[in-house]
C-alpha cells in the first residue's frame, strides 16, 4: 500500500505541484489582524453595561422555575381542556355564521320572482319603514306621476250614507272646536 | 517554559491577554486561513470563518485545558467552524452538503481569487467529490503536510483510520484526474 500511494502522490505532484490554485486579495494578510481586532472590540462592546451575572444563572433559573411550576403530580399530567370552555368559545362563531347564512339565503336562494304587494307586508314592517325613511315631495310626485289618480278613486261607492252618518256622530269633535276658538 | 506554554499563560492572564492575542493571530492567521479556504472554497467565506475562529479562540481560551497542543486546539475550532458554515449554507440552499460542495467547485472557474490552471481546477473538482472526512484528511495531509499524529489530535480520529482515509482519497483523485484528462 505505501508504494502504491507513493506512486499516486507522485502523479498528483507532477501535475499540480502541490498548488491548490487559490489566491487572496493583495495585502489581505497584512490587514486581517486589524479586522479581527475591530470585530473583537465590537463583540466585547456588546456587553458594556457593566452588569454581570453568575455563569450558571440561566441554567439554574430554568431548573428552579420548572421545579416551582411543575410539581411532581402535575408534571406528568396532560392538559385538559373543559368541554364547557370549548362550547363557550364556539358560540359567538356559530351565531355569526347563522346570521350570515340567513342573510345569504334571503339574498340569493329565496324566490326573487315572488310579487311583493302591500298585502304581503305586515303593519310592523310598514311602520318600521316609515319611521326609518325620509320621504321627500319629489318621491311622492314621482309615484303620483306614474299612477295618475282619478276622481273615482276617491269615490267610496261601497260605503252607504248611513255608515258615514254613523261615523260622523261617533267621532269626538271637541278638539276641532277648540282649534276654531 | 516553551514558547507555546508562555503564550498560553499570557493569553489566560487578563494583564497580558491582549498582547498575546496579537501574537497568536500573527502566528496562525495564514495557516488557518488556508485550512479554512480549502473547506469553504470562496475567499469571502474563508475570511468570515477565520474571523469567527479567532473570536472563538479569544472567548474560550480560559476553557483550553492544554491536553492537546494550542495549535491543534485552534485548528479544531477552525475545522468545526468551517464545517458548520458549509452545513448552514447547504441548508439555506436546500442542498445536500456534498452537492453544495460540488456546486462550489464548479464556480471556481469564474472566481476572481482562483488563479489555478486547468489541472488545478480539475484537482479541486476531484477533491469536491470526496466524502467530508476524506476531503479534510486529504487537504491536511497533501497540502498542509500535517503529520498523522497532529491530524489525529485535531480530528479526534485514530492514525490508522486517517491513513486509510488518505489512501482512498488519493486513489479516487488520481482516477478522477486520469479520467478527465484522457
Amino acid at each position: 500500500m505505501p508504494n502504491n500511494i507513493k506512486n499516486s502522490e507522485e502523479f498528483l505532484n507532477s501535475i499540480s505541484r502541490k498548488k491548490n490554485g487559490f489566491s487572496v486579495p493583495k495585502n489581505y494578510f497584512n490587514t486581517i489582524e486589524e479586522v479581527i481586532h475591530a470585530k473583537l472590540a465590537e463583540e466585547r462592546s456588546k456587553n458594556k453595561s457593566g452588569f454581570d451575572l453568575p455563569n450558571t444563572y440561566f441554567k439554574e433559573f430554568e431548573e428552579s422555575l420548572l421545579a416551582k411550576v411543575l410539581s411532581p403530580s402535575l408534571a406528568n399530567k396532560a392538559k385538559v381542556i373543559s368541554f364547557k370552555e370549548r362550547i363557550l368559545k364556539i358560540i359567538p362563531i356559530t351565531v355569526a355564521a347563522s346570521v350570515l347564512i340567513f342573510i345569504g339565503l334571503n339574498s340569493f336562494v329565496f324566490d326573487k320572482n315572488a310579487e311583493l304587494t302591500l298585502d304581503t307586508l305586515s303593519e310592523d314592517e310598514i311602520e318600521y319603514w316609515l319611521n326609518s325613511s325620509d320621504l321627500y315631495l319629489n318621491d311622492i310626485s314621482i309615484v303620483l306621476a306614474e299612477n295618475i289618480l282619478e276622481e273615482n278613486d276617491f269615490y267610496f261607492s261601497t260605503i252607504g250614507d248611513e255608515t258615514i252618518e254613523e261615523y260622523i256622530f261617533s267621532i269626538d269633535n271637541s278638539y276641532l272646536l277648540n282649534e276654531l276658538n | 517554559m516553551t514558547d507555546e506554554a508562555l503564550l498560553i499563560e499570557q493569553l489566560k492572564n487578563v494583564q497580558t491577554k491582549e498582547k498575546a492575542y496579537v501574537e497568536l493571530i500573527s502566528l496562525y492567521k495564514e495557516r488557518l486561513y488556508w485550512h479554512i479556504r480549502k473547506i469553504v472554497i470562496s475567499h469571502s467565506d474563508a475570511d468570515d470563518v477565520l474571523q469567527n475562529t479567532f473570536i472563538k479562540v479569544f472567548k474560550n481560551i480560559d476553557k483550553f485545558n492544554q491536553k492537546s497542543k494550542l495549535f491543534s486546539w485552534i485548528y479544531r475550532i477552525a475545522t468545526n467552524e468551517s464545517i458548520t458554515f458549509i452545513n448552514k449554507r447547504a441548508k439555506q440552499r436546500n442542498l445536500d452538503v456534498s452537492d453544495y460542495q460540488l456546486e462550489l467547485a464548479s464556480t471556481l472557474a469564474n472566481d476572481d481569487f482562483f488563479t489555478g490552471n486547468e489541472i488545478q481546477l480539475i484537482l479541486q473538482k476531484a477533491i469536491a467529490t470526496l466524502p467530508k472526512k476524506q476531503r479534510l484528511v486529504f487537504n491536511m495531509k497533501y497540502f498542509d503536510e500535517l503529520k498523522y499524529e497532529e491530524m489525529s489530535e485535531i480530528l479526534n480520529t485514530s492514525v490508522g483510520a486517517l491513513k486509510s482515509s488518505y489512501f482512498h482519497a488519493v486513489k479516487k483523485i488520481e482516477n478522477y484526474i486520469k479520467m478527465k484528462t484522457n
